[in-house]
């Protein structure tokens, strides 16, 4: 940049120290006006740069922005405590606080799932880099909310297709919940599905397969009743054709549960 | 100009000739060259694959109704070479109503409400 | 500027531990956390650079070190300075915040040198693209401790320069000020303020030559080509010279056109339907790609999915024409794997993918593509709709992602308004285009006006039963005032279903059924309940009276002896009666646009019939075509005929309010219900009394307003209406007429001087039916104003009838009257 130095007109506005600012902030979360404590926090982060308090005051910040309900701030400056510390113990946290607010904002599977796929990221981020955190365990668990999310929206658009008796369309996104997400609660209805699907264009034999891994894996789910009495109107049994794909991606990866 | 029933065809667009070049006995590789990528296949271990058209004829607003369909499936044994063929037609399919349950799913439903705010604000996605 | 690559030559030797220097914010272990290199290691060329490139990745370093002290692997690094405060100083037309937003410092974030260039350039281009060239911005960067700094950018606004003249050269076909209407930069005028097109902009130009070389190929020059487009700055008048240089060769006109065929059976004389480039006509270059289009949607119709059609012209300079020959190739075999849907926050998924003719699976064909985008752009959902295609898991699988930003689709609009006919009006609606993202429209609409007042709700389901369907319900109360003549009120509340769908692209259907109550009210102001009649008038002008006539006593007898509040077919229509009304219309448009057309037909077909049940029993058909014809650069040419029979069935007659009344819209020069059937009993009201029967044309042409600049929406027009009604509906028969005595219209035998009718013995009152023809010239302004269109008419009757009322001015503002 051309000019280094020029007017000091700054320089002499009175500052703050950082504890006192930083304890400004925690009071004001206390009392729950978040938006007045984010800028609390952010002034810390502002005049004291490289002190202890700025670390802290950036991770308050985000959960600040998160507890008020500003997801998209609480999602900014937890990525940047993550960028700036990623070696503390509270980066755990802060990536928590990211993916937490992405899954407050889940959209219902009618609607873009971009903040289910973020979302599903993030959780999986904490999986990878703090394994053994406190929050690993719930990570796990709301990785799985967030799939299930993901393979509903492979489901609606299947549906979709199916209303629409366009059947190739209808199996491929069954197909994509069968196998990349087999541990959703989908994937009995995807089968269910994909039996209704191939036997509509009348190849029973793959039908009758979808329905014996359903029976096989889920013998007391609705969705294999409905399969079983579909079957059973043609006069077919659902017996599983060992060659089938379906009873291949089982057998190979093991039996789903 | 358009007359008002509109052909679409759907699927996989099947040429005979192509067909003839892939007699039993063929590799997968030779089915790929000739037929292209099949529509769908198996997962594991590409024992089957099926080239999936359907034609289908929409008079002005009736609803559209298939007038053919035609499975292609081509069966291969474990050395990837083509062990059976088999064709299903419109009349294979059978007449199934679909269950109308589906699985739940979270997420938040647009309310009328949210939309107002919405639109007033402009929802801002990260 | 350059970074600083130190690595000094270091021997492989392995690390034992790993030292960071010069970091003040940064933590150590963060630093080690981007080092590839770990203790326990040997040091490497390849791990030190890649360190370093990951270091610099984070823009946390200006300078980033490695070297080996001894066993130790030493990581010296010099931190870019943190902004503190941004501000600018000197600037007025932009406020601080939205520069601020525009660059890219912001307060905590790092300073680098080249965001700071970057934010200069940033503000220097927000200058120029107002106009302000020599503007200056000067960066200045102040070090307050802890390595914080302060950015002050110091900004010279300096005047707008402004285009103060623009010309071409070379240009024969079209006029200097003709091009002038077709580029978007525009010259420095009086309305200079309202508008910025006349600042110079380069991207503008740039686009500007492309609206240029559009506009000539649509007019038949192939060759056309800009040579130059030169803007130089007069810095004392502070304005830009614009000198266009065009190249525009000759005219050409098509030559013979032909098809050819290179996909196995395919005929290519079945594709000459589609050709709209005729030989002979001026070359012009959009027909040719409508062409393309058209063969191809044909060709996918027909099962050739991935047929291309390629046009090959070769010109033949002497007779300057083009010959132009379609060629069908073999596109590359390839299918839709996925269409990924993205950005639809509110819109549900299948609101956009239903608006696909093809499905995942299906052959992938991009005019189809095309259509699909065009379509979601039409919903208006969304701001912009961006799609993108990605190979596939396959080489003959493509997948297509569709981004779409969503906009506000509700939409609250206040109107006001006044014409002639109706006074004041003001009208508030509010549409909710995309109600809860599901495609649905929903819209509630209320006016108040001097004479009138309604309200209207309507629900549309655009895809009912998930077809192309469009199928609503709505429901409306409208209260009108009539007092041109005899006063009286139609108030209608009622309901309707209606389903409309597209036979083919131009030709679309709407089937409807309604159900409304109409109660037509008139003001009694004598209320004397004492009705009384003339039975007939002698030839000597003399006036039988009803025998049972009684005239309250200080009654004049001359002004008593009709019924004076309406006209008696009007009384017969009094009160109030149930429609149950089904019908259709049939649409069909190939205009170029709506709002405001220049090429094409317009044609509507409406079919009704009343009896379905309810009071009334009637069938009514009426037919409107348009057609308009650009004559010459802009001036378009339009011509209307309109037409509408109604006929009663059953038991039940036509009542004259439910018949077509002679409108300042159908003939203009004249009142609205100026015109037509009239009851000229003597000494009565002279009300119209419609007709059953109407005919009407216009021939009309439109033209830009010479002097006055086309971007400020005005337009002439000069016009010729004519039109004829006749056959009015019941004017009561000898047994019933009206309560309390006989009331019988008939046709008057004449009129007599003072304008009354000649009253025939066996009537009560006369009315005049000549089917004449009523005609009338004049000229109009349109004026596409920032608050809506405004049309203002002055039309002179030119053949009339005596009776008739006229009206030479006809203004209408706001809402499309």
């Amino acid at each position: 940049c051309s000019g280094f130095g020029g007017k000091s007109e700054f320089a002499n506005i009175q500052e703050d120290p950082a504890d006192q600012l930083y304890n400004e902030g925690l009071a004001l979360i206390s009392s729950g006006s978040y938006n007045e404590a984010v800028k609390k926090f952010e002034e810390v982060d502002r005049i004291h740069p490289y002190s202890e308090w700025a670390r802290r005051s950036l991770l308050m910040a985000t959960y600040a922005n998160y507890e008020g309900g500003n997801y998209t701030d609480a999602i900014a400056s937890g990525r940047r405590y993550v960028t700036l510390y990623p070696g503390s113990e509270d980066a755990a946290y802060a990536q928590y606080l990211v993916a937490e607010s992405y899954y407050q904002e889940l959209s219902d599977v009618g609607r873009d799932q971009q903040r289910a796929e973020r979302a599903s990221a993030a959780y999986r981020e904490i999986l990878e880099k703090y394994p053994n955190s406190e929050y690993a365990v719930q990570a796990r668990e709301k990785l799985d909310v967030a799939r299930d999310q993901l393979a509903g929206k492979e489901m609606e658009v299947g549906r979709y297709y199916l209303g629409k008796r366009q059947y190739l369309a209808a199996i491929n996104r069954f197909r994509t919940v069968v196998t990349d997400y087999q541990t959703t609660r989908h994937v009995e209805e995807a089968l269910l599905r994909l039996t209704e699907s191939y036997y509509a264009l009348g190849i029973v034999q793959e039908a009758q397969t979808a329905a014996a891994v359903l029976g096989y894996n889920y013998p007391d789910s609705q969705w294999y009743r409905d399969a079983h009495t579909l079957l059973q109107k043609g006069g077919y049994e659902p017996e599983e054709n060992k060659k089938s794909w379906i009873s291949r991606a089982f057998s190979s990866s093991g039996s789903l549960l | 100009c358009e007359s008002f029933t509109r052909t679409t065809k759907h699927g996989y667009i099947l040429s005979q000739t192509a067909l003839d070049q892939v007699p039993v006995g063929s590799s997968q590789e030779q089915v790929r060259f000739a037929l292209g990528t099949p529509s769908t296949t198996a997962t594991f271990g590409n024992e089957v694959w099926y080239y999936i058209s359907q034609t289908s004829e929409t008079t002005a607003f009736l609803a559209p109704k298939i007038v053919d369909q035609r499975v292609l499936a081509i069966y291969f044994d474990d050395a990837g070479i083509v062990e059976n063929i088999a064709n299903y037609g419109l009349e294979d399919g059978q007449v199934v109503d679909f269950i109308g349950r589906t699985t739940p799913t979270t997420g938040a439903e647009v309310t009328l409400l949210r939309q107002i705010f919405s639109s007033a604000v402009g929802e801002v996605v990260d | 500027g350059g970074q600083l690559l130190g690595v000094s030559t270091a021997h492989a030797q392995t690390i034992r531990s790993i030292a960071v220097e010069g970091n003040r914010r940064v933590e150590d272990d963060t630093v080690r956390s981007y080092i590839s290199l770990q203790p326990g290691q040997a040091y490497s060329e390849a791990g030190a650079s890649e360190s370093i490139r990951t270091l610099f990745n984070t823009g946390l370093f200006s300078d980033v070190r490695l070297t080996m002290r001894g066993s130790t692997l030493v990581v010296n690094v010099e931190e870019n300075p943190i902004i503190n405060i941004v501000s600018f100083e000197g600037n007025e037309k932009f406020k601080d915040d939205v520069l601020t937003s525009e660059i890219e410092s912001q307060p905590r974030s790092v300073l680098t040198r080249a965001k700071i260039q970057n934010d200069t350039q940033r503000v220097l281009q927000l200058y120029r693209r107002a106009g302000r060239f020599d503007a200056t911005v000067e960066p200045k960067v102040i070090d307050l401790p802890d390595n914080r700094v302060n950015v002050v950018f110091e900004v010279q606004e300096g005047r707008k320069t402004s285009v103060s003249r623009i010309n071409f050269i070379g240009n024969k076909a079209f006029s200097d000020s003709a091009l002038r209407d077709v580029i978007s930069t525009s010259e420095k005028n009086w309305l200079s303020w309202l508008k910025t097109s006349d600042i110079y902009d380069p991207e503008r130009l740039d686009a500007d030559q492309e609206l240029l070389r559009t506009h000539y190929m649509k007019n038949g020059y192939a060759d056309f080509q800009v040579v130059s487009a030169v803007a130089e700055l007069d810095r004392e008048r502070n304005a830009f010279f614009i000198t266009i240089t065009v190249d525009e060769g000759p005219l050409y006109r098509f030559g013979n056109v032909d098809v050819e065929a290179y996909v196995p059976d395919v005929d290519p004389q079945s594709l000459r339907g589609e050709i709209l480039t005729k030989s002979g006509a001026v070359y012009n270059a959009e027909l040719v790609d409508k062409t393309l289009e058209q063969m191809t949607l044909e060709l996918a119709k027909s099962g050739y999915a991935f047929a291309q059609v390629r046009p090959r012209g070769d010109r033949d300079y002497s007779a300057q024409t083009i010959s132009l020959t379609y060629v069908v190739e073999e596109g590359a075999r390839a299918y839709v794997e996925r269409i990924n849907i993205r950005g639809n926050t509110r819109t549900l998924d299948r609101v956009i993918r239903r608006e696909f003719d093809f499905a995942e699976g299906d052959a992938y064909n991009v005019v189809l593509l095309d259509r699909a985008k065009r379509r979601l752009e039409a919903l208006r959902y969304f701001k912009t709709v961006n799609i993108t295609r990605e190979p596939g898991s396959a080489p003959d699988r493509i997948v297509i992602n569709v981004e779409v930003e969503e906009q506000p689709t509700g939409e609250l609009s206040l109107g006001g308004g006044y014409s002639t006919s109706d006074g004041f009006l003001a009208d508030v609606s509010i549409t909710e285009r995309n109600l809860l993202g599901r495609g649905q429209q929903l819209r509630v609409a209320g006016a108040m006006g001097e004479r009138t007042q309604s309200v209207d709700v309507s629900f549309t389901e655009p895809y009912f039963l998930g077809r192309r369907l469009a199928a609503g319900i709505d429901g409306f109360y409208r209260y009108r005032e009539y007092d041109d003549n005899s006063t009286y009120e139609s108030k209608t509340v009622g309901g309707g279903l209606r389903l409309g769908f597209q036979l083919t692209e131009n030709l679309s259907m709407i089937t409807r059924y309604r159900l409304y109550q109409n109660e037509i009210t008139i003001e009694h102001p004598l209320d004397d309940g004492n009705l009384c009649y003339p039975v007939s008038t002698n030839a000597d002008g003399t006036i039988n009276y009803n025998a049972g006539c009684t005239l309250p006593g200080d009654q004049d007898p001359t002004r008593a002896y009709y019924n004076p509040e309406a006209s008696i077919a009007l009384k017969l229509a009094e009160g109030r009666r149930l429609y149950s009304v089904i019908g259709y219309d049939l649409v069909y448009s190939d205009l170029d646009s709506m709002a405001r057309p220049t090429r094409g037909f317009y044609g509507k077909f409406s079919n009704d019939i009343a009896g379905l049940g309810g009071d009334a029993e009637w069938v009514k058909a009426e037919i409107e075509g348009r057609y308009y014809h650009p004559i010459h650069n802009q001036i378009v040419g339009m011509l209307k005929l309109r037409g509408g029979v109604i006929e009663g069935w059953g038991d039940d007659d036509v009542l004259i309010t439910d018949t077509f009344f002679g409108t300042s819209n159908l003939v203009r020069g004249f009142g609205n219900s100026g015109w037509g059937p009239r009851d000229l009993t003597p000494g009565g009201q002279r009300d119209a009394i419609g007709g059953t029967v109407y005919a009407a044309a216009t021939a009309e042409v439109q033209f830009p307003i010479p002097f006055v600049p086309s971007d400020l929406g005005f337009r002439g027009a000069l016009f010729a209406d004519a039109g004829v009604l006749t056959r009015p509906g019941f004017t009561g028969n000898p047994t019933t007429g009206l309560p309390g005595g006989a009331g019988y219209l008939l046709e008057c035998e004449g009129i007599n001087a003072d304008g009354s009718g000649v009253v025939p013995a066996a009537a009560t009152g006369c009315y005049v039916d000549d089917a004449s023809i009523r005609a009338s010239v004049g000229v109009s302004v349109l004026w596409d104003s920032p608050f809506g269109p405004l049309r203002a008419d002055v039309g002179y009757a030119v053949l009339k009838e005596d009776y008739d009322d006229e009206q030479v001015f006809r203004f209408g503002a706001g809402k499309q009257f």
